[in-house]
């Protein structure tokens, strides 16, 4: 294969990676909206999109593996390369991510009083498209920013978690009341845990990119 | 590299893999026991053994890139090694979520709800890991899929767990203003350490539908 048309590809699976990366933040974003306005109807595209996200995920991993198999990268090719095999599989996890939030929407209502969804759920799907822009623009400061942004996204899930919880203790009512209580309780801990983690896939994303860039380990674990 | 030689290393790939998971089954163990007795020392060990593993998660790596790149594999060996390229990442995060246990360990009285029982969980997530790992190591596709079926059932245990922990918050007595904090922070520790053996499944599952991938190129559990 030409030299030129090595680089093309190279470049092409930058682009195609920066391009998925988009397309799942979309649809974290369109769930996050979902799951705050309780849109059904919105919720159910999500979720039977996911095969499509899935195939997407083989069909660029293969594009990676193919490249290293053919073209004996070395240095910072094989490093975009890995980087991006291992990047991909963080922004399909992030896809999941968005289905397990779309699957818990409930119609007509929020996901629980103590849970700001509009802040912490943006401010993930915002780390996600920061590190995505991070490895597009091979911009290492970018990176250790996601990194400190997830601090406090830990803190704020913490928080919120606290608050679910708080709100639990002293709580009157018959069973029935405790029964709904309870689902919500648990639809608000597991959309916190969730939130959370996409902000973990981000950091993963932030910590691939510094170490294709400079061999940085930083992050990594 | 002749023929022989190579086949060597894929050999050779294919063990220290294993001996990876072994390791990092030995830290998720010592991360439950740590919590069990709230033995510090032992909680200790595993948070600083972390760096060990990071740094055999990266040679590993390496040396799947090596393969791949020199020898140029095709079919059945660039399927086995691009499996283990993401297993040990999988492995790599289960071991973090070992070194979580040792942190909570240090921090929180983790007996609070007896009903709760972390340790059988646990016993769960590491008899998924040693499936998965076996499924990989010895090509067993059924064991895969049985993995995954175990998964739904840990899933279950957690949701009790932490159906419970809400119930007995709800149920619970009044606490007095200065009990209420530190109380809260155990009841958050109890919430992470359930949310983070949930975490271990998904990773063995994730190891383990890499192996099926590898095995019959079937991507039915990869997602």
């Amino acid at each position: 294969m030409a030299r030129d048309r090595y680089h093309d590809r190279l470049a092409t699976l930058r682009t195609d990676v920066v391009l998925f990366g988009e397309l799942v933040v979309e649809r974290y974003e369109s769930a996050v909206a979902a799951a705050e306005a309780g849109d059904l109807r919105a919720a159910d595209r999500i979720v039977s999109g996911d095969d499509e996200i899935n195939r997407r995920y083989l069909e660029l991993e293969g594009d990676c593996i193919d490249l290293i198999a053919r073209n004996q990268p070395v240095a910072g090719d094989l490093r975009l390369i890995t980087a991006s095999f291992k990047i991909l599989t963080d922004l399909e996890r992030i896809a999941d991510l968005a289905t397990n939030l779309a699957e818990r929407t409930e119609y007509g209502a929020g996901v629980h009083p103590a849970v700001d969804l509009g802040s912490l759920g943006l401010a993930a799907g915002e780390m996600v498209a920061a590190a995505i822009d991070a490895y597009e623009n091979a911009d290492p400061t970018a990176c250790r920013g996601v990194a400190a942004d997830d601090d406090t996204l830990d803190s704020d899930c913490e928080a919120t978690t606290q608050r679910i919880i708080r709100e639990l203790l002293g709580t009157d009512g018959d069973d029935d009341e405790r029964a709904r209580t309870a689902e919500t309780t648990t639809r608000g801990l597991l959309t916190v845990r969730d939130i959370e983690r996409v902000g973990d896939h981000a950091v993963n994303i932030a910590a691939r990119t510094l170490y294709m860039l400079d061999s940085d380990d930083e992050l990594l674990y | 590299m002749p023929r022989n030689e190579y086949q060597a290393e894929l050999a050779a790939l294919r063990e220290d893999v294993v001996a990876m998971s072994e390791t990092v089954a030995e830290r998720l163990e010592m991360g439950l026991t740590a919590l069990e007795t709230g033995d510090e020392e032992l909680a200790e060990e595993v948070i600083n053994g972390d760096d060990e593993i990071n740094q055999l998660y990266l040679d590993l790596e390496k040396q799947c890139t090596d393969l791949i790149a020199l020898q140029q594999p095709v079919a059945g060996d660039l399927r086995f090694i691009a499996a283990s390229f993401k297993i040990i990442t999988d492995l790599e995060r289960i071991a973090d979520l070992a070194t979580n246990l040792g942190e909570y360990a240090q921090v929180a009285d983790n007996d609070i709800f007896p009903s709760v029982d972390i340790q059988a969980i646990g016993e769960t997530t590491l008899a998924m890991l040693d499936s998965a790992m076996e499924a990989y190591a010895a090509e067993d596709r059924e064991l895969c899929y049985t993995v995954n079926d175990r998964d739904d059932d840990l899933d279950t245990e957690c949701e009790i767990a932490s159906g419970t922990v809400v119930r007995e918050l709800i149920e619970g007595e009044q606490l007095d203003d200065n009990e209420i904090e530190p109380f809260m922070e155990d009841v958050s520790r109890l919430l992470l350490t359930i949310r983070d053996l949930e975490r271990v499944g998904d990773h063995a599952v994730n190891i383990a539908a890499r192996a099926l991938y590898m095995i019959d190129n079937n991507d039915e559990l990869i997602y």
